[in-house]
């Protein structure tokens, strides 16, 4: 930058960039600004989905233990943003993971706003049936692309679990609810280090082959760059349609909205997500996690991509958690405006 | 801090601004720091020179390369150096003959290109209408800037696009702020346009002073990992990168904004 002096008055506040400036405003559904249209970049995708899943990946990794009422409220808050998916809670026994101990009050707490759904983690079939009985009416199974990851995060094989998986989604289509799959370690692996794509196409293809309608890639430890997120999506869409991918992009190494751009060129048009950027990372202390909604919010608005969802009030859902969890944002985006 | 820079092998580093110290204080020990570095070979040091006075004073120095800085908005022209970009562009020309013939490479900023405080949208046309000038009136390379980061992938394809039809990409770079978390998303569209000069600061450092307490420039280390993972030749030696970068957070007691160094550090 120039001489820019340290303290800059009169220039638009970033409300005000937002009310007259549409290129960084939020989409309004089913419409597009003309300005966005002409900026729109030919290849991608006109809709975005958004899996927000702050309340789970996102808290399942802060160490402060949100109370239930506060996970609910941001829940409902979370709801009424426009988002049409958020993953609420996972049915995991509380000894492994005592942020969710409350899955059922959480999951029958929570108001079902009509057209947003609420999935739920199933690590097997006890909490399955758990989460039917609460109320759950679509479920996630978490497969993983490294056996060693495998092992010592579920304390079984990849084939092991995938048979354990199979159970689940198999009662789950028995009930007509959808399930979507989760392949961790999509683009390395905290233990085994690099990952080829090929058992990441292959532990896919299972997952699909059981019936998940959705198969989520995930960039686990956040060490993918552009050129691995390519050539993995490559393995894997010779196996299984972009239309029932999705990409979950950690930001550990800041790598995840430049992974997430390549992914929506090649096609894929569901992206998984944290408000504020939920979430550290249990394999490097101190660092971030999921990619924050609002940023990715802003690079889709920006591209003219359609979302549905509104960058307000997910930034207001955003600085309700972060209260409640005392941090700070992760979200660029909830930075720059709150002191603008 | 430039030595170690310069050990971990970047080829360019921008040493200091030669800007009256009323204005910028970090910056009042232009001349002690342009003498005290190392100058590596093969590593250029150029500096910034507002006006001719700066250019005078900067060659007195032993610079052997210096930067000007234009906008491609004319609001925050006024407001940062009070002209008009036409008449900025005319003070700047007294520097660039002179810088000629003196075999001083001139390196040409343009601010505002993605977005303005002051105007906001900013046309792809005016950002090539500006470089067009710049490039002609004899600067080697442009570096085009989006200052207050608002810019988006689409928008930086669009600027370049039009960029492009006036200024051959090989004299191109993009200087892209990560205060909305758009940098490296915006740097890789520049990549895949063509662009192969890329701006970055270690450890992120510098915030935004139009919107306090968001960040500014995009983090060295967190880019050079990007281009490392696609196999793209940088030439730096990642591990000295970070150690500068711990040396400047200390030195400032501030934390990192390089999102690589936060997560190699506490492994």
């Amino acid at each position: 930058m120039g001489n820019v002096p340290s303290a800059v008055k009169h220039c638009l506040s970033y409300q005000q960039l937002l009310r007259e400036h549409l290129w960084i405003a939020d989409a309004v559904p089913g419409a597009l600004d003309p300005a966005q249209e002409a900026s729109q970049v030919s290849g991608l995708p006109e809709y975005v989905k958004i899996v927000e899943v702050g309340p789970r990946d996102g808290l399942q990794n802060e160490k402060v233990i949100v109370p239930t009422d506060i996970k609910i409220e941001f829940i409902n808050q979370l709801s009424q943003t426009g988002l049409s998916v958020i993953e609420v809670t996972s049915f995991v026994s509380s000894k492994w993971v005592p942020q969710m101990a409350d899955h059922t009050e959480v999951m029958k707490g929570i108001r079902q706003y009509p057209g947003v759904r609420y999935p739920v983690l199933t690590p097997n079939l006890q909490g399955f049936h758990r989460a039917v009985a609460a109320g759950a009416t679509e479920i996630s199974v978490f497969g993983a692309a490294s056996e060693s990851f495998s092992k010592k995060n579920i304390n079984c094989s990849i084939e092991e679990s995938m048979e354990k998986f199979e159970e689940v989604v198999k009662s789950a289509r028995h009930l007509n609810i959808p399930a979507r799959g989760y392949v961790s370690c999509a683009l390395g692996c905290p233990y085994e280090g690099s990952i080829t794509p090929q058992k990441v196409t292959e532990v896919s293809k299972r997952l699909y082959g059981i019936g998940c309608y959705e198969i989520s890639l995930g960039d686990t430890i956040g060490v993918g760059t552009p050129g691995s997120m390519k050539t993995m999506l490559e393995s894997v869409m010779k196996e299984i349609p972009p239309t029932a991918l999705a990409v979950h992009c950690h930001d550990t190494y800041g790598q995840a909205l430049a992974n997430i751009l390549t992914a929506l060129q090649m096609g894929i048009n569901v992206v998984d997500s944290a408000v504020s950027g939920l979430g550290g990372c249990p394999y490097a202390k101190g660092a971030s996690g999921n990619v924050a909604t609002e940023d990715l919010i802003y690079m889709l608005n920006g591209l003219g991509l359609n979302t549905g969802v509104d960058l307000h009030k997910v930034m207001e859902a955003g600085d309700f958690i972060c209260k409640a969890v005392n941090k700070t944002t992760n979200s660029k985006v909830a930075q720059a405006s709150y002191y603008a | 801090m430039i030595d170690m820079l310069s050990e971990a092998g970047l080829p360019v580093i921008e040493a200091t601004s030669f800007v009256s110290p009323k204005w910028v204080p970090q910056m009042a020990d232009h001349i002690e720091v342009l003498k005290g570095i190392q100058k590596f070979p093969g590593i250029n040091y150029p500096v910034l020179t507002p006006n001719f006075k700066g250019y005078q004073a900067a060659v007195a120095a032993g610079a052997k390369e210096v930067s000007i800085f234009g906008a491609a908005s004319e609001l925050f022209t006024k407001k940062n150096i009070n002209c008009s970009i036409d008449e900025s562009l005319q003070r700047f020309d007294q520097i660039l003959k002179a810088a000629q013939a003196a075999g001083i490479p001139v390196r040409g900023y343009v601010s505002c290109v993605l977005g303005c405080p002051y105007e906001g949208k900013i046309s792809p046309a005016k950002v090539a209408e500006v470089s067009k000038k710049m490039y002609s009136m004899g600067c080697y390379e442009i570096s085009l800037g989006d200052t207050i980061g608002v810019g988006t992938p689409g928008i930086m394809k669009d600027m370049l696009s039009a960029v492009m039809q006036e200024v051959p990409v090989a004299a191109l770079a993009v200087h892209c702020h990560d205060t909305y978390g758009q940098a490296l998303a915006n740097t890789l569209m520049a990549l895949q346009m063509g662009v192969s000069v890329v701006d970055s600061s270690v450890a992120g450092l510098g915030g935004c002073p139009y919107a306090q307490g968001a960040s500014g420039n995009l983090a060295t280390e967190d880019l050079v990992y990007m281009l490392e993972g696609l196999g793209i030749h940088t030439g730096v030696n990642f591990q000295k990168l970070l150690e500068a970068g711990n040396f400047i957070c200390q030195a400032l007691n501030r934390k990192t904004s390089s999102k690589v160094a936060q997560a190699t550090c506490k492994l």
